[in-house]
């Protein structure tokens, strides 16, 4: 009973008044009720526990070193504000997730009602939820509420959309026994073939999932195929992994979506080894009966002060599992907040001089890669921060010669596109320095030659 | 054991859209050091947006006012016990709260 005290109030003292009001002589009478033969008789084969300070030595020594990454795919490494980290440490906003008790949570759920309206104003959507876990399961339950609106089973799916994304859509869908019909891409422009996806629309499709900007990193042009979905009387879904693009990029809300689900931590939320993330879930008024998640609304309380509560809860959590929307009942409150406070720190200017920065840095770079010998860029089309590189040469080994000189030089496409085989995904957000990019061209010029 | 007092405060808190004013900034970017590009040369005018017209605009401090005033309208388990519901934050040690947040593994 060492360092775990520091912990665990009780004295020995303490321990020995208790034992003695409930009638036991030691510690292990309690445990009587259960059978001695399953009852542990040694201590476990643990190594001897560590101090606080010798702790933090061993942690700082297994630490990664640093890398030059260009690595995006779905997590995206931005600049995170101290405020940030200095606010969310406060237990007030940490220990509770959920804000089951108004009365002492009008901090959270405040602070999640101006999450909720920045959503909004972002996504240029009319209602958000709370949160979702992530991205991809944001989406999947975009396509489970597409489903249950217009009461159809087919989801036409971009093959544009992050690969992982739709993994996850095809499990949430299983069950259910739904079916994905993918959209193929254009080969040469990277982006959703609109023809294609009105060749797969008919009356049974409940909706059309694409994805801007898409895996490729490339700007898909949503307006014409949300009109097509809605002649079909389907619904327009529209993902996103790379928040940060909507600094600049006109709003789906704006292109005809109907739902807006996709990925929220380039706003605040540390890399993590992928998680835990930001699931950003917004839809149409009229449609709010059938999205998941919680929501947050506005009310007054005894005295006429404004005051916030969970609203619309019958959608999915006090109500029958068969009749609930989601049965999430629960959201990221936590990365909700982190989100809230980045985007109050970059807010009208900050946030768009951010995109305007990523997209720079990332045409630089595609300047610099045009130039190396044995290096193509792939599609002409427009892209955010995110670009498809073909390089002459084994991806796995030139990712291998960068790694060696502490690069992470790209994502190989070849993992989820057998076609993209010679094919590198790299992403150049505002943490990127130009020394680091010119590194990164001329360590790759010469692992191509 | 004495019993712990904790009436809170009772915060009577703006929403962000309703504090800050125009040209307020509380975020600090990365050098340019690449030339600053017009998004309309790269990507069809008709997909860019106009202004993130109803953002917020607040300055550091006022960001950080905000949300400790919204936390101390909150309960925490550095306040107090909270025993509600299974999904809620028990007391960790502040050392976790420090090895998450290094830089090698965050």
């Amino acid at each position: 009973m060492k360092d775990f005290m520091r912990y665990i109030p009780h004295t020995q003292e303490d321990i020995q008044t208790m034992l003695k009001f409930v009638g036991a002589k030691k510690v292990e009478d309690l445990f009587e009720v259960i059978p001695k033969e399953y009852r542990l008789s040694k201590p476990l084969n643990l190594p001897e526990p560590l101090s606080e300070p010798d702790l933090l030595r061993h942690l700082q020594e297994l630490q990664s070193p640093a890398y030059s990454s260009f690595l995006g795919a779905g997590a995206y490494h931005h600049f995170i504000p101290s405020v940030v980290s200095a606010l969310i440490s406060r237990s007030e906003f940490y220990t509770a997730y959920t804000p089951y008790q108004p009365e002492i949570s009008q901090g959270t759920l405040q602070a999640i009602f101006e999450y909720q309206t920045l959503v909004c104003q972002l996504t240029g959507m009319e209602v958000s939820n709370a949160s979702m876990y992530d991205g991809a399961s944001s989406l999947a339950e975009a396509v489970l509420m597409a489903g249950r609106v217009t009461k159809r089973r087919k989801i036409l799916l971009s093959e544009a959309v992050h690969p992982e994304y739709r993994k996850v859509i095809q499990t949430y869908i299983d069950p259910d026994q739904q079916e994905i019909i993918p959209i193929p891409y254009k080969k040469d422009e990277g982006r959703t073939d609109e023809r294609r996806l009105s060749d797969l629309l008919d009356g049974e499709v409940s909706g059309v999932v694409i994805q801007s900007p898409n895996f490729f990193g490339v700007v898909e042009d949503l307006h014409p195929m949300a009109d097509k979905a809605h002649e079909a009387g389907g619904l327009m879904i529209v993902g996103f992994s790379e928040a940060v693009a909507y600094g600049i990029l006109k709003p789906p809300g704006e292109e005809g979506a109907d739902i807006v689900a996709g990925e929220g931590q380039s706003f605040g939320i540390p890399l993590s080894y992928g998680g835990p993330y930001l699931g950003i879930f917004a839809t149409r008024e009229k449609f709010v009966r059938n999205m998941p998640g919680r929501l947050v609304g506005e009310t007054v309380d005894l005295e006429g002060k404004r005051g916030f509560v969970l609203t619309l809860a019958t959608r999915e959590q006090h109500i029958r599992r068969e009749r609930a929307t989601s049965n999430i009942c629960t959201n990221e409150g936590l990365c909700a907040v982190m989100a809230t406070i980045f985007l109050s720190c970059l807010g009208k200017r900050g946030l768009r001089e951010l995109a305007l920065m990523n997209l720079s840095k990332a045409e630089y770079a595609k300047k610099v890669a045009s130039q190396i010998r044995g290096c193509k860029l792939v599609f002409s089309s427009p892209t955010f921060n995110e670009f498809i590189l073909r390089i002459q040469g084994e991806p796995e080994r030139v990712l291998e010669g960068l790694k060696g000189k502490k690069i992470l030089g790209g994502f190989p496409l070849g993992r989820f596109y057998p076609e993209m085989n010679h094919h590198l995904l790299v992403t150049v957000t505002e943490m990127k320095t130009r020394e680091e990019i010119d590194c990164w061209a001329e360590a790759l010029e010469k692992a191509l030659k | 054991m004495e019993k712990i007092k904790d009436n809170g405060l009772i915060q009577d808190e703006p929403l962000i859209f309703e504090q800050g004013g125009d040209g307020r900034k509380g975020y600090s970017l990365p050098r340019w050091d690449v030339e600053e590009m017009k998004p309309e040369k790269f990507v069809p005018p008709s997909l860019l947006r106009k202004e993130l017209d109803d953002f917020p605009q607040l300055c550091e401090v006022d960001v950080v006012r905000h949300f400790t005033r919204l936390s101390q309208w909150n309960y925490g388990v550095d306040s107090g016990f909270y025993p509600l519901g299974s999904c809620t934050m028990k007391y960790n040690p502040k050392v976790n709260e420090e090895i998450a947040r290094m830089s090698g593994f965050a």
